[in-house]
């Protein structure tokens, strides 16, 4: 806490000298009346600000020109700095678009010397002018602070902020002190006073060692009055974030219903917020307030990421509240939201609420940490914070294919996971924090339940953090050795997409300026050289371990399955078993292990659809001696296998003919309702680079049921084998590869386009 | 007096700024820089959308060296941004009119 001497006092010592020194110096003009406003018009003088002054005249004729300039002439001789206006009664009274300070300012003004009659005639008006204008002059103060508040990113959180001008500054306090004025019913700044206090002693400080008007709290001012307080530079500013945070949520709170009140679509919106209210939650002026004395704090932050509004202040106070005693979120809760598109909303309206350290109290180290580098802008928790947004607005984004790659990806959960985790080292050790993020990262999520796979992905994603952008600033993208590097670390394309969309996130929240184009596009470079070593390496990098079942394998066999699964896959090989079928969460897993023989996958495949599943994803490989393994996981969008256990046999047996081409998948599949067309244009390409035995197709086109058997069976009835499949389905769209011997000839693939494409 | 810009592989800024350094040479310039050069730009096609991939990243080096020191430095520039593929960049040597130094008005190499 800063100890300075009550700045109360010397504000009232500065504005009295000030007053006297003024009031002495001013010339008689009969009429005319000099009227204090701004901070002084407050009685809030700091060190060096400027003395706003408001000479109200009757006229605005030449012959005032001369003894106003000697008065001014004076108080600039006397040391104080002064910004002078010169208006009329009329002027006053007169809402001016270009000149909305003026009208704010009166809100502040106070009566020095001169004559009374006029003063009068301005302040007999100025209630009445006041109450009529409300309305406007809300909208244009609410215009102008969300300006302000754009040229500082919306964020508190900088490490040199600006304690008057930025987001939660004084300049804030001031707005929700004139709001309360403007709106007699509303008095939201009484709260805020203690905050306002330790801002204006900070300022008063800040000024004073400065030697001048100076509100940007830099580096060297915070070591020097944090060392005047005996204090460290981290405690004076954590002090600092913490009030400022109050002020700016304050503000946020106001501008958000005063917008929300103001637009045209007001009453579109309140028919939008109806509609969204139920028994738990209401939705009043873009706000969400809480209805029931109990409610469910996963199923509140829920409704915030699914529709993008603030919680209401009262319901932001009672979760606050209960925040400290909150049952801990599960992951399955946690996931519920961070699937949403306004995931990062919820966060941080977790986080205002200090709900977000309750559950993971391993965040509370990073919370208004502030790491002094070059090139950070923001604290640990703000950089975090806006790192999640990124990840969010970057898949509405048009015409960056980072955009595109982000929008491959339906759930981006365990993105945001590693996102929120990926700095929380930094909290206690420096140097190397992606391995202390990590330590600090595993309990948690061992705690909220998240599944083993899961958690591998988020924690590989937090310790390999810096690695794209280590390699991209210091390796030759261009050389092999690189992107193989590059290729190991990642080890499967899924997890070289996270990671890249990651990286793009994060250096995105160091500065507003810091993804530059110059930086996209060496990102980019690395992702698309390792995307296509990892696709290379698919049919070209085999397993040669000894082990019959292994020997042949894709190396990518061995990174996708754990111990357990590949010792399963050898029992199933070595008993015959052929079909195997779990349960894993909300999804299925079948996994066949079978002799090759032609349109195997495409059998199995259609034999699943037939059953009204739809694979989310699938992998097909083989081995040196010929025996296939495939992959499939689906989802069960009719409860068929949940409503009828009896059903899993009946489909384990049908798969089973179906792979050794006992059953005909044509028939089986016409029970099947005709799937609808889709409006999206599928897309084939062909690469004979890859492999030095094999053709690389890729196709993307909308998902549809069967679509997966369709496909394969019309690559197999062409004469291709399928070497490796790798499918994947986010959200509306279905990404397919195939290796495919032997090699396709380049004239061939216009034809194989419209075939393949007449299929889809 | 001359003005030497050098178009390096943005992996080689370190080594270039070091390789400087340890010839004596402090004051430079350095700006991350987009283009290309013979090898014109292409397009770049990721999952069936194409992208234009026409500039490549670099980054530029701007110094003025006193004339004597011209071919040492040329010499420590192109050692340390060499790898000897497509790409590796180029340098341009300019003449420079004059140097002024803005604090004190000192001219010339004097003021470099």
């Amino acid at each position: 806490m800063v100890t300075a001497a009550n700045p109360r006092f010397s504000f009232e010592g500065r504005t009295a000298a000030v007053d006297a020194l003024v009031i002495s110096r001013f010339p008689e003009i009969p009429g005319v009346a000099l009227l204090a406003c701004g901070g002084y018009g407050r009685r809030e003088m700091f060190p060096y600000s400027d003395v706003d002054l408001l000479i109200l005249t009757p006229r605005s004729d030449e012959d005032l020109r001369g003894p106003l300039a000697g008065f001014i002439q004076d108080l600039w001789d006397a040391g104080l700095r002064v910004s002078q206006s010169v208006h009329s009664v009329a002027q006053c009274l007169f809402v001016d678009e270009h000149n909305v300070e003026l009208t704010i300012s009166l809100l502040d003004q106070r009566f020095l010397t001169g004559d009374r009659e006029i003063y009068q005639q301005l302040t007999g008006s100025l209630d009445g002018f006041f109450r009529r204008r409300q309305e406007e002059v809300l909208r244009r103060l609410t215009r102008l602070t969300r300006e302000r508040h754009q040229r500082f990113q919306n964020t508190i959180f900088h490490l040199e902020p600006n304690l008057k001008d930025g987001p939660g500054g004084l300049r804030d306090y001031q707005m929700i002190r004139w709001f309360a004025r403007l709106n007699a019913d509303l008095d939201s700044a009484a709260d805020l006073q203690p905050s306002a206090a330790h801002l204006n002693e900070l300022r008063w400080l800040l000024h004073e060692f400065s030697g001048r008007d100076n509100n940007i709290l830099d580096f060297d001012s915070q070591e020097q009055i944090a060392s005047d307080q005996n204090i460290s530079p981290g405690d004076l500013m954590g002090e600092f974030f913490r009030h400022a945070r109050k002020i700016q949520r304050a503000a946020q709170r106001l501008l958000d219903a005063e917008e929300a009140q103001d637009s045209a679509l007001f009453a579109r919106f309140r028919e939008r917020w109806n509609r969204l209210s139920n028994s738990d939650f209401s939705v009043s002026r873009g706000l969400v307030y809480l209805r029931a004395p109990q409610h469910d704090l996963p199923r509140l932050f829920e409704f915030v990421a699914r529709h993008g509004l603030r919680l209401a202040p009262d319901a932001g106070r009672r979760v606050h509240a209960e925040a400290p005693s909150a049952p801990p979120f599960t992951w399955k809760q946690l996931q519920a939201s961070l699937s949403l598109p306004h995931a990062d909303l919820a966060l941080r309206e977790m986080h205002d609420a200090n709900l977000l350290t309750a559950i993971f109290p391993e965040l509370a180290a990073i919370e208004s940490l502030v790491i002094r580098d070059f090139y950070h802008q923001y604290t640990v928790d703000e950089h975090t914070l806006v790192a999640i947004g990124n990840i969010l607005t970057l898949r509405e984004q048009q015409g960056s294919p980072f955009a595109e790659l982000a929008r491959e990806h339906a759930d981006l959960s365990l993105l945001i996971m590693a996102l929120l985790f990926h700095d929380s080292g930094k909290g206690d050790e420096f140097e190397g924090h992606s391995e202390s993020s990590a330590r600090l990262a595993e309990p948690a999520l061992i705690r909220i339940g998240m599944p083993a796979e899961d958690r591998d992905i988020v924690l590989f994603l937090i310790r390999a953090h810096l690695e794209m952008s280590a390699t991209m600033n210091s390796r030759d993208l261009s050389d092999p050795i690189t992107v193989r590097a590059m290729a190991d670390r990642a080890e499967t394309v899924e997890k070289l997409k996270l990671l890249t969309l990651l990286t793009y996130a994060d250096i995105s929240a160091v500065n507003p300026s810091a993804m530059s184009p110059w930086r996209s596009s060496l990102l980019w470079q690395l992702y698309s050289a390792t995307h296509r070593e990892l696709m290379r390496e698919l049919q070209s990098d085999r397993l040669h371990t000894g082990s019959v079942f292994l020997e042949g394998l894709p190396v990518r066999y061995q990174r996708t399955h754990s111990r357990d699964e590949i010792a399963a896959h050898i029992r199933m090989a070595e008993t015959g078993t052929i079909i195997d079928l779990q349960k894993k969460g909300s999804i299925y897993q079948l996994t066949a292990v079978a002799p090759d023989r032609p349109a195997l996958f495409a059998s199995i495949a259609g034999a699943i659809s037939s059953f009204g599943m739809n694979i989310v994803k699938a992998e097909a490989f083989s081995n040196a001696s010929g025996t296939v393994v495939d992959t499939f996981t689906f989802a069960d969008p009719l409860r068929t296998l949940e409503l009828n256990p009896s059903e899993i046999d009946v489909m384990k047996k049908t798969v089973r003919r179906a792979a050794l081409g006992e059953e005909d998948v044509a028939k089986l599949l016409s029970r099947r309702p005709t799937p609808r067309f889709t409006s999206y244009e599928p897309k084939v390409a062909f690469d004979n680079d890859a492999s030095e035995t094999a053709t690389l197709i890729q196709i993307i086109a909308s998902d549809r049921p069967g679509l997966l058997y369709s496909v394969a069976s019309a690559l197999s009835a062409g004469g291709c084998n399928i070497e490796v499949v790798l499918v994947d389905t986010q959200g509306r769209k279905a990404i397919d590869v195939f290796y495919v011997t032997p090699k396709l000839m380049p004239e061939a693939f216009p034809n194989w386009t419209e075939r393949l494409s007449f299929s889809i | 007096m001359k003005k030497l810009e050098a178009i390096v592989q943005p992996f080689k800024m370190e080594e270039v700024k070091e390789a400087l350094k340890a010839i004596g040479i402090d004051g430079m310039t350095i700006t991350e820089v987009r283009g290309h050069g013979r090898q014109k730009g292409h397009k770049e096609v990721y999952r069936g959308q194409e992208y234009n991939v026409d500039l490549l990243p670099k980054v530029k080096f701007e110094l003025v060296v006193a004339d004597a020191r011209v071919e040492e430095v040329i010499t420590a520039l192109t050692a340390s941004a060499r790898t000897g593929k497509i790409g590796d960049g180029k340098i341009f040597v300019y003449e420079v009119a004059e140097a002024i130094r803005i604090r004190n008005g000192d001219r010339g190499e004097s003021a470099l």
